[in-house]
């Protein structure tokens, strides 16, 4: 299931934003052009971002996004990755008056959530440890990444 | 008498977090043995006109302004940060509402 939503044409590494307003645009361009998503998708990411930030602020200190935008603006479901050279700013899911840097972005593109509650709770799972996040940080090409998510999220998916 | 209680769980859009918050939300009904009750999961701009059939209300975001329902955030069932503490506080919630009187 998982193996179906990474793809190595979608995976960033060591990506260089000064917002995630411009990481949301380079990640869209391909999204689009590898026909994932709609034309009306960066609107709708951009727009859902703006009212319900996605910044997930963790006890470990490495901080990640998981912005999503909406089922119809999505052709062929994802999980589309980037880790940033230098975190960006983005505003916290909880409290959307703050912010927090974050080092790793997980753009889902999810038609049906409830298919791929497991691949969610592994991610969650995912994003909560550190050791993970730290190699996930140091990987240098996309193969690699996608090979470490595999691995991980399938270990991490078998616990209870 | 213990009456059958409305959870509804908000998030941003309605599809990610939301789905994971609940299922961690059907957990502690489990572990606080809580049977009567429904979940339901809404996005943010829905919340305000379906606030009304819900007892509690659950979200990942912040929501500001009066519901007229108790509003709980739920954010640490995503974020892990005082994950056990916050099973504690809505198990222990949910019973309260189960044991109100209608």
């Amino acid at each position: 299931m998982l193996e179906e939503l990474l793809d190595k044409n979608i995976i960033w590494i060591q990506e260089e934003a000064d917002t995630v307003e411009s990481l949301f645009e380079t990640m869209y361009q391909q999204l689009y052009q590898k026909k994932f998503v709609k034309q009306t998708f960066l609107k709708a990411l951009l727009d859902r971002e703006q009212h319900y930030p996605t910044g997930l602020e963790l006890e470990h200190g490495i901080h990640v996004g998981i912005p999503h935008a909406d089922y119809n603006q999505i052709n062929q479901e994802f999980i589309a990755v980037a880790t940033l050279s230098q975190p960006i700013r983005m505003r916290k899911m909880e409290d959307f008056d703050s912010e927090i840097t974050v080092s790793i972005v997980f753009l889902l593109g999810l038609k049906d959530s409830s298919k791929h509650l497991n691949i969610l709770k592994s991610l969650i799972k995912l994003i909560q440890n550190k050791d993970i996040l730290d190699e996930l940080l140091v990987s240098s090409d996309s193969q690699t990444t996608i090979h470490l998510l595999n691995k991980q999220m399938k270990t991490l998916g078998e616990e209870k | 008498m213990s009456k059958k209680i409305s959870i509804l769980v908000a998030c941003g859009s309605g599809i990610a977090t939301s789905t994971i918050a609940a299922d961690a939300v059907k957990e502690v009904c489990k572990e606080y043995g809580i049977d009567l009750y429904t979940i339901n999961k809404c996005s943010m701009t829905e919340l305000p006109s379906r606030a009304e059939e819900a007892d509690i209300i659950l979200t990942t975001n912040n929501y500001k302004g009066d519901l007229g329902k108790p509003v709980m955030s739920i954010i640490g069932f995503i974020s892990g940060i005082n994950e056990e503490q916050l099973k504690e506080k809505l198990g222990t919630t949910l019973l309260n509402l189960t044991n109100q009187e209608e």
